[in-house]
């Protein structure tokens, strides 16, 4: 009692200022799901042997944007990927990988200049769970400078130390050339988009996956000198393709069909790399829904 | 000594000097988004913009701008309000057209006179194929009873299409002219109706630095009608639209402050405040013009966005209008 005179109005003062915080702040929440699946391709899946390697891909992100006025915009999400590919008899190509991350990232505006700070800690395995061996924190900066409402220019830069080079950098380019077409030329999916109306894009491009996962401690046995147990694989897919995009309020639902023109699975640490040595079909379809 | 004499001469100049060129820079900052008014820069014909804070209002969003115009206050004054945009193709403002103080709908006749290019073309597509429950284009539930089947051909501004919109142009003129912008009736929007005076409102509301400066100014914009009436035809994301606009001006001890309200527009954006200060300034000895100006509107398609896409959206915005201000500049320098 002998507090509430000086207590009260601190706790209250506080309490407007968390609330006047929360009050102009702008929350967003951003859910993007995807599903696609490629035919068989013929790879090497071990040294000694090849296959036809099916393959059904599964992304899910969710992120939550909290924004304040004069402040960095914060993203805290978590995002899960997996990878599941389909093969007869033995081989050094897992039967899935999957990550499970958290995302945790930064908007900021610096005078022309938009930049995207974002980590995705998690875990980055196999199809036989997870454990604390693989756990791993790539990270990304992506700078993006508005020259003009029609034209940016994006520079990104990726760091992921399980990777043979864990720094990767690339350039890109939006330039709206009219009302019609806009280049999208940014990595990992750069495209060019032909507005047929107000709700209908269509578009073709490319897509480039890179990512690093953690094979389990059983996976592969020894093989002479090399023990592929526990390693690294670095997971790289190269696609090209043309879809659709409808866009319903603030989401948007994608139909894509291509040809997956190369995969490979690189041990890089064992000395090891699998690759495709032909292309498949795959089809691909993706939401995404803002609200 | 024998300089004694001189020195205070000298002294007041300076202190006359500096207070010409201070007192303008200190009003600024008390107001403005500027913390600083880089006189250097701004001689050299450099147009210095900056994006405003962001407002609460999810669908506001404002750009403050700094330039010298070279001619003395009242030249300057009168070069902006008579300076024609439609020269710059970049700008893509198609037409400008000053209005008498009551239009009529002759008066909005040359929208038929419209450029035929894509943009004017979609612009008429989209008045043709209207759909009244959910339009397209901004107007008022009333409004869009009389869009539809009105003869598009696909080559420009068909007749039946310029008088539609003549129609309700003048309405909306006729509108403002009797009772301001309180009279103006409400957009038909995804999320309900929009009035224009309530947008206005609060656009002045997250601004109330800026309500403040131009107060006497603001409530003539708002109020009750009156101005230097005009409409424009211009290109926003590739499809033409229409606007109404209204300038008043008014002189502020050595300044003159002038106003503009685009009190309507069928495509991007539902209102939009202008407020220009001017102030006259020596540049290399000679009579020149300090100009600050805010331009603050609000739009729907800003309320769609979020998080960095707003911000990026009020990079883009400050390009813009930093453009079309540098066109005027150098419009205006090249006069003189």
């Amino acid at each position: 009692m002998k507090n509430l005179p000086i207590l009260t109005p601190v706790v209250l003062a506080s309490l407007a200022t968390a609330g006047s915080l929360f009050a102009a702040a702008e929350i967003s929440h951003e859910v993007e799901f995807s599903y696609g699946a490629s035919s068989a391709t013929r790879m090497n899946v071990s040294a000694v042997r090849d296959a036809d390697v099916s393959e059904q891909s599964t992304h899910f992100q969710y992120v939550f944007g909290y924004a304040v006025p004069e402040r960095p915009i914060v993203r805290l999400g978590i995002g899960y990927d997996r990878y599941d590919f389909g093969f007869t008899g033995p081989g050094l190509v897992p039967g899935a990988l999957q990550s499970l991350s958290v995302v945790a990232g930064l908007d900021l505006k610096i005078g022309d200049f938009l930049i995207r700070i974002e980590t995705q800690p998690g875990f980055y395995g196999d199809d036989r769970g997870f454990n604390a061996g693989d756990f791993n924190a790539p990270v990304l900066l992506g700078v993006s400078y508005l020259a003009s409402k029609d034209l940016q220019w994006i520079i990104g830069i990726s760091y992921d130390g399980n990777r043979s080079y864990p720094l990767l950098g690339g350039l890109g380019v939006r330039w709206k050339m009219n009302d019609r077409w806009t280049l999208n030329f940014i990595p990992p999916d750069p495209r060019l988009e032909y507005k047929a109306t107000d709700a209908l894009t269509l578009y073709a491009g490319a897509h480039l996956v890179t990512s690093t996962f953690r094979v389990n401690n059983s996976f592969g046995g020894t093989r002479r000198t090399r023990s592929y147990a526990g390693s690294v694989v670095e997971y790289t897919e190269v696609r090209t393709g043309a879809g659709a995009s409808w866009k319903f309020g603030k989401s948007t639902l994608d139909v894509e069909l291509g040809y997956e023109a190369y995969r490979d699975f690189d041990y890089h640490k064992v000395g090891d790399d699998f690759q495709t040595k032909s292309g498949a079909f795959y089809g691909q379809m993706g939401m995404k829904l803002g609200f | 000594m024998r300089t004694f004499p001189i020195l205070p001469i000298v002294v007041a100049t300076l202190a006359a000097a500096s207070r010409l060129l201070a007192d303008p820079a200190a009003e600024i900052t008390s107001f403005s988004t500027f913390k600083e008014v880089d006189m250097k820069k701004l001689a050299k014909g450099e147009v210095i913009a900056a994006s405003g804070s962001t407002m609460k209002m999810p669908r506001g969003l404002e750009v403050e701008t700094l330039f010298i115009l070279p001619l003395p206050v009242a030249k300057a004054n009168d070069a902006q309000q008579k300076w024609d945009g439609t020269r710059h193709s970049e700008l893509k403002i198609y037409q400008h057209v000053d209005l008498p103080r009551r239009p009529s709908a002759q008066d909005f006749q040359r929208i038929a006179s419209a450029p035929h290019n894509r943009s004017v073309e979609k612009f008429a597509a989209a008045t043709e194929k209207l759909n009244p429950e959910r339009p397209e284009l901004q107007m008022s539930a009333a409004e869009t009873k009389g869009a539809g089947r009105l003869g598009a051909d696909g080559k420009g501004i068909s007749p039946g299409v310029a008088a539609f919109w003549s129609g309700l142009l003048q309405g909306r003129a006729g509108a403002f002219a009797s009772g301001g912008l309180g009279a103006q009736p409400a957009y038909l929007t995804r999320g309900g109706p929009v009035r224009p005076a309530d947008e206005a409102a609060a656009l002045l509301r997250e601004r109330g630095a800026i309500q403040k400066q131009f107060s006497a100014l603001a409530s003539a914009m708002t109020g009750g009608g009156g101005g230097a009436l005009s409409y424009e035809l211009f290109d926003v994301e590739g499809r033409a639209a229409v606007s109404l606009g209204a300038t008043f001006s008014r002189t502020a001890g050595e300044s003159i402050q002038s106003g503009t309200v685009q009190f309507y527009s069928s495509d991007g954006y539902l209102v939009m405040l202008s407020f220009m200060q001017m102030w006259p300034v020596q540049i290399d000895g000679k009579a020149a013009t300090l100009v600050w100006r805010s331009d603050m509107l609000s739009s729907s398609q800003l309320g769609d966005l979020h998080g960095i896409e707003r911000s990026g959206s009020s990079v883009a915005m400050r390009k813009e209008i930093q453009k079309n201000v540098a066109a005027m500049v150098k419009d205006i320098s090249s006069q003189r």
